[in-house]
This record gives C-alpha cells, sequence and structure tokens, in this order.
C-alpha cells in the first residue's frame, strides 16, 4: 500500500489551519457573552485582587488583538483556564474524563459500522425480495428516533424494569478505579459502558448501512464484478472481494460524516446515562456558567472531530488507489 | 424543471414517498388546529376536583395522562408539533438557501474563491454540531429562534460539498462549454444551465435537513437548554426525565413525544429516498 | 469429435413486457485449434449467447432449451460448483476492450496470482513466474505488474485480459469484441497477437465482432447472426466471396473494402425486431429487400448448400443466389420501398 505523503502532509496542514480557525472563533464567541467579557474567564465570586492577578494573567485589560495573542499563546502552552467549579486546571479537568468519552465513542462507532457494513452487504443482496423492504424501514427507525430518547428507553426497560444492567456511570457507586489500565480490562466497567456504547451504535449503524447498501447494489453491476464471476471464482470471493471491497469506499469518506454523528450522540448519551465523559462535562460547565471548563471541552470536542475527519481522509487514500489530490477539493 | 404533474406522479409511484407525505400532512395538520384538538393549555396545571393532577396516569380525561407538575400530555404532544415543524423548516430553509449559493459560488467560480469557501466549510465540519448549538444557545438564550440561528450556522455544510460536486460536474459537460463560448453572460448560464440541475438536489438535502433540524431541537431541549414557552417533544422528553419516569416507569409520558419524532423525521426520510432514486442515481451520502 | 457443439442453443430474458427471446435455436460448432467468427449486429444475441455458454448472465435469463457440448459434456446440465471448475480452465473469455475487467483496487497482477494459485494450484511463486511468462507473450512489461489498472492504457488493459484468459492454458477462447474499442493501431496489434497466440498455443477461438474486416483476417469460419438466430455459417472465405443469405450480403455491403477503392457504403435500412414479439417468419424479412410473402408466414430452415466448406443458410431463395448477390452490390436494391 503506498503511501501518498505529499497528500497527507498537505492534509495535516488543513487541519491544523482548521483547529487554529475554531479556536479563533472560540475565542470571539465567548467575548459575545452576553455580560462582562471579563466573566469568562473570571469568576465573578473572587476576590478584587484574585480577579486582578487573572485580569492581567489572561491580558483581559488589553486591547483585544492583544488578548487573542495571549488567549493562543495560552493555548499552545496548554493553558485553558481554570475550572469556576472544580478549581482546577480545564486541561486536567478534561484530560480525567477524556478516556471515557474515548472508550464510548470508539467502541461505539466499531460496532456501528461492522454492523453497518455487514448489514449493508445483506440488504444489498437481499434485493428485491421481501427482507430488503422490511431492513430498510428498520434501518430507517434507527435513524429517525433520537437517540437519548431510545436512550431512555432501554434505560427504563432493561435497566430500572429488568434491572439487567446499571444505570449511569463507569462504575458502582462510590468505587474508584486504580488507573486507566486498570479500568479498561475491568469487566465491571465494560458492564456499565454496554447499554451507553450499544445505544449509541443503533444510532450510528444507519448511516454506513444504508450507504454500504446501495454502493454494493451498484458495484455488483459492474463489469469486472461479472467478469471475476466468469473466471470461475467463488460466488462469496466476488461478493466480498470485487464488490463489497469496491462498494466500502465512500462509506469510509462518509466516516468523517459519522464521526460527527458520534461526538454530537456522545454529548446526548451521557447525559441519558450519566456517563462521566467529555459531553457530559461540556454540558455541566454550560450549564453552571463554568466558561473556561465549557471553552477546553469544546475545544477538546472540535479537537477530536478535525482529527477524526483527517484520519478517514488518510484511510480513505490508503484504500482507493485511484483518488488525487484534487479529488478531496 | 420540477413540475406539478411530475410532483404527483412521482409520490403516487413511489409509495414510501406517499406514506411519508402523508404523515407531514398530517402533522401540519395539528399543527395548524392545535386549539381545537387540544384539549387543554399545554401550560395548565390542570385541576381535578380542585387539585391539581400530578402524575395522572392515562384515563378518560386525560388522555396521555399528566406531568408530575399536573399538565396534560396529550395537550402538550399536539402542541409540540408546533416548534417542531417550525424549526424544521426554517433551519431547512437556510439550510438549502446557504448550502446551494456556497456550492454554486464555489464550484462555478472555482479558483480562490472555491478555496476560501472551501476552508469556510472544512471549519464548519470541524466543529461538532451538537455542542456548537448548546453552547452557543446557553450564551444566547433559550429560545426557539437561537436554537435555528445555532444550527443554521454549520447545517450548510453537507449540502455546499455536495452541490458543489454536482456543479462541478455540470460545468464540465458540453452544453456548458457551448454556452461560455458563445459568450452568455455568467447569470444567465447559473441560472438557465446550472440552476434547473442543481434544484432538485437542493430540495432533496433541504428536505434531510428538516428531520435533522428536529432531532437537534430534541436534543438540545432534552438536554435542558430548549424554549421553555413552547413546549417541543424534546423539551417533553426532558421533563419527563428529569422527573424521574424512567424509574417510574411512566411509558404513557416517555413513549408518545419520542414517537412523533421518529415519525416526522422518517416521514422525511421516506419523501428523500424516494427523490434521491429519481433525481441522483449516483447520490452517496444519506 | 467437436471441441464446442452448440445445439439448438436457447437464452430467454423475463422482462416486464414478456420473455424476450434472445437466441432462439443457434446452432454451431468449433473444432480444436479452429477459430470461429460470431457476426452480427448489435443486439443480435452475441454476447447473450456466449454469457449463456459460459453461464454467467443476468438474473433474468435462462436456458429454456439446447445443448452446448464442450468435449461432449453438455455445459447447461453441469451443477453450479462444476461448471466453476470449467471456467477459465477448460474455457475462458476476453472482455470488450471497453469494459473494466480488473478489480480496480487492487494491482493488475493480482488478478493473475488469484486465478493463477486458486484454480491453477501454484504456488504464490510460480504464479508470479507464470504471470511474467504471459505479460511478455503478449507483449507487456513485466515491470508494470504492480500497477493498478487505472494506470495502464486501453490497450495495454486488452492485452493484459488476452494474458489473463490465457493463464490457466484453456483450450477455447471467447473473445467478445476484443478491440472494438481500440484505435486502428493497436488494434493490429492487439489482433497480430492473437493470431500469434493461437498458433502458438492451437487454441481454439471465437471472435465476437461486428467488425467483418476484422472476422475476415482473424477467424477461420464465420457464423452470422440477426435476432437471435443462425442465418449464415460456413468458412470465412466463402461466406465472404459468396455470400447466401441477404443479410450477410447487406453487410458486405457496408464495410469498406480496399480493393474497390470507390465501393459504395451502402447500410440497412431498418432497425432489428422487437425480441419479445418477433415476427412470424423470418425474422430479418421485414427488412429484407428480397422477402417475398412466404418470407413473412413461414421461417426458413437452415440449408446446407456446400457440404466441403459446411456453408449454409436459413433462406427459401438459395436456388437464386446468383442473381441476389449481383442485385445487392446495387444502391437502388437498398432503398426503402
Amino acid at each position: 500500500m503506498t503511501l501518498n505523503w505529499k497528500y497527507i502532509g498537505r492534509r495535516f496542514g488543513q487541519m491544523l489551519l482548521t483547529l487554529w480557525i475554531i479556536a479563533t472563533i472560540l475565542f470571539f464567541v465567548f467575548r459575545l457573552m452576553p455580560g462582562n467579557p471579563l466573566t469568562a474567564y473570571i469568576d465573578p465570586n473572587f476576590t478584587k485582587e484574585q480577579q486582578e492577578i487573572l485580569l492581567e494573567q489572561f491580558g483581559l485589560d488589553k486591547p483585544l488583538f492583544q488578548q487573542y495573542l495571549v488567549f493562543l499563546l495560552n493555548l499552545l502552552q496548554g493553558n485553558l483556564g481554570t475550572s469556576f467549579v472544580y478549581r482546577d486546571d480545564v486541561l486536567r479537568v478534561v484530560a480525567r474524563v477524556l478516556p471515557n468519552t474515548l472508550y464510548l465513542m470508539l467502541f461505539s462507532l466499531i460496532i456501528a459500522y461492522v454492523v453497518g457494513v455487514l448489514g449493508g452487504i445483506l440488504l444489498a443482496l437481499l434485493r428485491g425480495k421481501k427482507g430488503e423492504t422490511v431492513g430498510i424501514i428498520l434501518t430507517l427507525f434507527t435513524r429517525s428516533a433520537p437517540q437519548f430518547w431510545v436512550g431512555m428507553l432501554v434505560l427504563a426497560i432493561f435497566s430500572f424494569r429488568l434491572g439487567w444492567l446499571p444505570s449511569s456511570g463507569t462504575g458502582p457507586a462510590g468505587v474508584t478505579y486504580a488507573s486507566e489500565w486498570a479500568k479498561f480490562t475491568s469487566p465491571v466497567f465494560w458492564k456499565y459502558m454496554l447499554l451507553p456504547s450499544l445505544t449509541l451504535a443503533i444510532y450510528l449503524l444507519g448511516l454506513p448501512l444504508l450507504l454500504m447498501r446501495t454502493n454494493m447494489v451498484e458495484t455488483m453491476e459492474e463489469s469486472y464484478v461479472t467478469i471475476a464471476r466468469m473466471r470461475g471464482l467463488s460466488e462469496r470471493r466476488v461478493m466480498l472481494k470485487y464488490a463489497a471491497r469496491n462498494a466500502i469506499l465512500p462509506v469510509v469518506t462518509a466516516m468523517a460524516v459519522g464521526f460527527g454523528y458520534a461526538i454530537g450522540g456522545n454529548v446526548v448519551i451521557e447525559n441519558v446515562f450519566s456517563w462521566p465523559g467529555l459531553g457530559r462535562l461540556l454540558v455541566d460547565a454550560v450549564t453552571m456558567s463554568d466558561y473556561p471548563l465549557a471553552q477546553g471541552a469544546f475545544l477538546l470536542a472540535a479537537a477530536i472531530m478535525v482529527f477524526m475527519n483527517f484520519v478517514a481522509d488518510l484511510l480513505y487514500s490508503v484504500l482507493d488507489p485511484r483518488i488525487t489530490v484534487e479529488d478531496m477539493g | 424543471m420540477i413540475e406539478m404533474t411530475s410532483i404527483l406522479e412521482f409520490f403516487r409511484q413511489d409509495k414510501f414517498a406517499l406514506v411519508g407525505a402523508i404523515i407531514y400532512i398530517l402533522f401540519i395538520l395539528v399543527a395548524l388546529f392545535a386549539p381545537a384538538i387540544a384539549p387543554y393549555d399545554p401550560q395548565e396545571m390542570v385541576r381535578v376536583d380542585g387539585r391539581i393532577a400530578f402524575n395522572r396516569e392515562p384515563e378518560k380525561n386525560f388522555k396521555l395522562g399528566t406531568t408530575n407538575m399536573g399538565r396534560d400530555i396529550f395537550s402538550q404532544l399536539i402542541y409540540g408539533a408546533r416548534p417542531a415543524l417550525t424549526v424544521g423548516f426554517t433551519a431547512a430553509l437556510f439550510v438549502m438557501v446557504v448550502g446551494t449559493v456556497v456550492g454554486l459560488v464555489s464550484g462555478y467560480f472555482g479558483g480562490k474563491v472555491d478555496s476560501l469557501l472551501m476552508r469556510l466549510t472544512d471549519v464548519a465540519f470541524g466543529i461538532p454540531f451538537d455542542p456548537f448549538v448548546i453552547v452557543l444557545v446557553s450564551f444566547l438564550g433559550p429560545s426557539i429562534w437561537n436554537i435555528v440561528l445555532a444550527m443554521a450556522l454549520l447545517l450548510w455544510r453537507d449540502t455546499a460539498r455536495v452541490i458543489r460536486s454536482q456543479v462541478l460536474s455540470i460545468k464540465k459537460r458540453a452544453f456548458v462549454e457551448a454556452a461560455r463560448v458563445s459568450g452568455a453572460s455568467h447569470s444567465r448560464i447559473i441560472f438557465s444551465y446550472i440552476m434547473p440541475n442543481i434544484l432538485p438536489l437542493s430540495l432533496l438535502y433541504g428536505s434531510l435537513a428538516i428531520g435533522w433540524a428536529i432531532l437537534t431541537e430534541a436534543a438540545v431541549s432534552f438536554l435542558g437548554f430548549g424554549d421553555p414557552s413552547s413546549i417541543s417533544w424534546g423539551y417533553m422528553l426532558h421533563d419527563a426525565y428529569v422527573s424521574q419516569a424512567l424509574s417510574r416507569g411512566a411509558f404513557y409520558w416517555m413513549l408518545p413525544p419520542g414517537i412523533c419524532i421518529m415519525l416526522l423525521v422518517m416521514a422525511g426520510f421516506y419523501i428523500s429516498r424516494g427523490a434521491e432514486e429519481v433525481l441522483q442515481p449516483k447520490l452517496r451520502s444519506m | 469429435m467437436s471441441l464446442l457443439d452448440v445445439r439448438d442453443m436457447r437464452v430467454y430474458y423475463k422482462t416486464k413486457k414478456g420473455i424476450a427471446q434472445a437466441v432462439d435455436g443457434v446452432s454451431f460448432s468449433v473444432e480444436p485449434g479452429q477459430s470461429l467468427g460470431l457476426v452480427g449486429e448489435s443486439g443480435c444475441g452475441k454476447s447473450t449467447m456466449v454469457n449463456g455458454i459460459i453461464r454467467v448472465m443476468a438474473k433474468n435469463a435462462f436456458i429454456p432449451s439446447g445443448e452446448v457440448l464442450f468435449d461432449g459434456q453438455d455445459l447447461t446440465l453441469l451443477p453450479e460448483k462444476e461448471m466453476r471448475n470449467v471456467r477459465w480452465r477448460d474455457l475462458s473469455l476476453i472482455p470488450q476492450a471497453a469494459m473494466d475487467s480488473l478489480n480496480p483496487v487492487y494491482p493488475v497482477e493480482d488478478a493473475f496470482t488469484e486465478v493463477l494459485t486458486l484454480k491453477g494450484n501454484m504456488t504464490k511463486k510460480e504464479a508470479h513466474a507464470r504471470t511474467v511468462e504471459l505479460f511478455t507473450m503478449v507483449g507487456l512489461d513485466p515491470d508494470r505488474l504492480g500497477n493498478f489498472p487505472h494506470e495502464y492504457s486501453g490497450g495495454m488493459k486488452q492485452r493484459a485480459a488476452i494474458a489473463l484468459a490465457l493463464a490457466l492454458e484453456p483450450r477455447l477462447v471467447i473473445a467478445d469484441e476484443p478491440v472494438t474499442a481500440l484505435d486502428v493501431i493497436v488494434q493490429r496489434q492487439v489482433l497480430n497477437e492473437l493470431k500469434r497466440l493461437r498458433s502458438e498455443l492451437n487454441l481454439a477461438l471465437i471472435m465476437i465482432t461486428h467488425d467483418i474486416s476484422v472476422v475476415a483476417e482473424t477467424c477461420d469460419n464465420i457464423v452470422v447472426m440477426y435476432a437471435g438466430k443462425v442465418v449464415e455459417k460456413g468458412s470465412t472465405q466463402e461466406v465472404l466471396e459468396n455470400p447466401l443469405h441477404p443479410y450477410t450480403m447487406g453487410l458486405e455491403n457496408a464495410f469498406p473494402d480496399p480493393r474497390q477503392q470507390d465501393k459504395e457504403l451502402i447500410s440497412i435500412e431498418g432497425s432489428p425486431p422487437d425480441l419479445v414479439n418477433p415476427p412470424s417468419g423470418c425474422r430479418f424479412a421485414p427488412r429484407c429487400p428480397f422477402a417475398m410473402e412466404r418470407c413473412l408466414a413461414e421461417e426458413p430452415p437452415y440449408e446446407e448448400v456446400d457440404e466441403e466448406h459446411q456453408h449454409g443458410a436459413a433462406c427459401f431463395r438459395l436456388s437464386e443466389t446468383l442473381k441476389l448477390q449481383k442485385l445487392a452490390k446495387e444502391v437502388e436494391t437498398w432503398q426503402p420501398a
């Protein structure tokens, strides 16, 4: 598999540019705040002295452009301010919960894409039969039902009524894990992650499934598929190596869109299941007017998103030897 | 161009689209005639025998029961169609207009304009949608129009990319080349040749956007940033969640709003699926 | 015994409008090492029949009757699993030049390796050696084996397709319009290649084309098809110099002949019939300048006229061949009535 380094470099550069623009937008959005722009950084509950120290530290008494430079400088150093509520460095607060979000998101994405792609192939093979219509309708259900609602129902049934699975958190109340690794490898953790990730996966699988199906239906008609059959290759080989392998390419491109849904979905799911991740942190921060924390959480979410887009682009360029730099726009 | 007869024909042929259209019409009618259909005002704390009817299960007077604040769920459900459709159509309009214009200008003029607009689109894609809406709404205040604005700022991105793609391929076609060579002005080429060919795609994404917008508004309301003066279905679910409807198993409260959202969004998908096959057999994303 | 003996083969399609009789009772045979040209205009059923022989057909196509005897074995009766064995090992196909016949996301060599290891029982190393051999044989540079199909030119892709068809040393190769989409120079190269390979490997070849000039130089025998039926068969020389069927006469008129510089090109007016509702009687009759009433009512049976060259046609006016041939050369004959 050849890697087009020029392309990768270009996309990486674009990624950084995008991140910078987003940070800038964030800077101005938080300045738009109704009321005193200072409240973005300074808790009104601080003493006057503390406020003045912070004022200087963030350059809030200086002209806008200088503030912006200070902001950028701080950003590059990893200084996202101090959380009002947690009284701790924003980056640290966020970093504590980030792994939970990543586990949830990645796990859900993997399930969603595996099930989605396989389901898409299955539906394509069922073309013209009754099963196809049923399959499509079911899939559309998953795309139209709000995930938080599905989460609510799932909780009401499996957690509250049947008591099979826990309803919130990453572990039983009062229990903390010894380390990240201990958490990741603990079966208890996975038990807690099961419902939220399945709920998220249900929502996410619609896109890859329908897309894969559409593509499969198209590729199955391609001449290289028919001719592969004429070469006396087994039907399974023809369907997988020739049809599916080509059909999956646009699904990978669309992965960027999928990631977008995943992050958005995460926010909601984390709140329904009280999963201590980035999404819940963001909502809590916004609700409690903890602006530095909200800003930090949002920025991180954006960074993840932009990075995932980049990864999706990379993946596509590796899988499809035909694309050129121009194609990606 | 799209004509009346071909639209009707399209609906008749595609059963999915027909069902979708019927669902839409039903909801629109419900929204329009809400005051006539709903037995109570959705905000009214109803009383039975002088006492507020908290958390009633479905019965004769309260077809779907009442909330923990004593409000009739059925009435709320009926009135909930209004914010849903309002948000849906307005956001969709924005998406269509902005997305199409950006995609058109970008694809047609190319060069620096294209680069600039595409970088802008990249940024729009880089911003996570739901978090952005949440943050913006929390700043601007929980009004339904703020939600629409927040959505409109980002939602045009998919449309822009797809329209741009389409414009690029139309531009290459012989008849456009011919028009350019014979000296047709830009606006003439755009309006006579390109627009008719991208309008269907625009409409398609517009109808998809209705669904996205409704789902987003529901999510935002559910998280507590919704507009309490117009009780949307998402808001109803927020209400249910925070009043422990889950643990009480109050399915009469939890199911209906979600089902309504699902039906309306699905109706949009049904229509756009049918349109997708007719207009753009090569269309990729959903 | 012939290598391939097609007897009264039919291939029909189920369509919304009815059953299309795309191939309706076609018979011909190919001897080992021989080359047969299958000629006819688009839609006459040539490709359908070939797809039927190799049994990779559209979902709505089926073989209602007929036999396809390959080395005495009826391919139409074979279960799919065994048919898969026959494919590519005993008979293979060179697809139309315009078609993408290779998987776009794998290097060109992969198609060869796949077929050689899975069906040829070779190890990867052996497969590679053989692939290099095949590439050299068709005049392609083995260094380009690692390239992807989109990096090949049209001519190169076609040559690769030829090489691939020969990979397992089949005894019969069917070439479906192998050169139609190529420019003249490349056409020449590919045709020469095929000729050379045939003589080196004693390959039997069925060449499908609508270009008579290609057939003229590559094939020993010709089968002329029209609307799903065989209208004339025989050795190439005989058929071209002494066409028995009005359709064949018409076809010759439509092609330039370097020997007759000022030959006027005459085309046959009209279009092929609807195969769902074919005309009763001779299917060519509606367009035939020599049609009699009998032709429109009854279907003419195939009659062999020259045993030595196995030359024959399906026409009621075989006795008047010389007269018809003369008339056929004049422009007025073919003017619409």
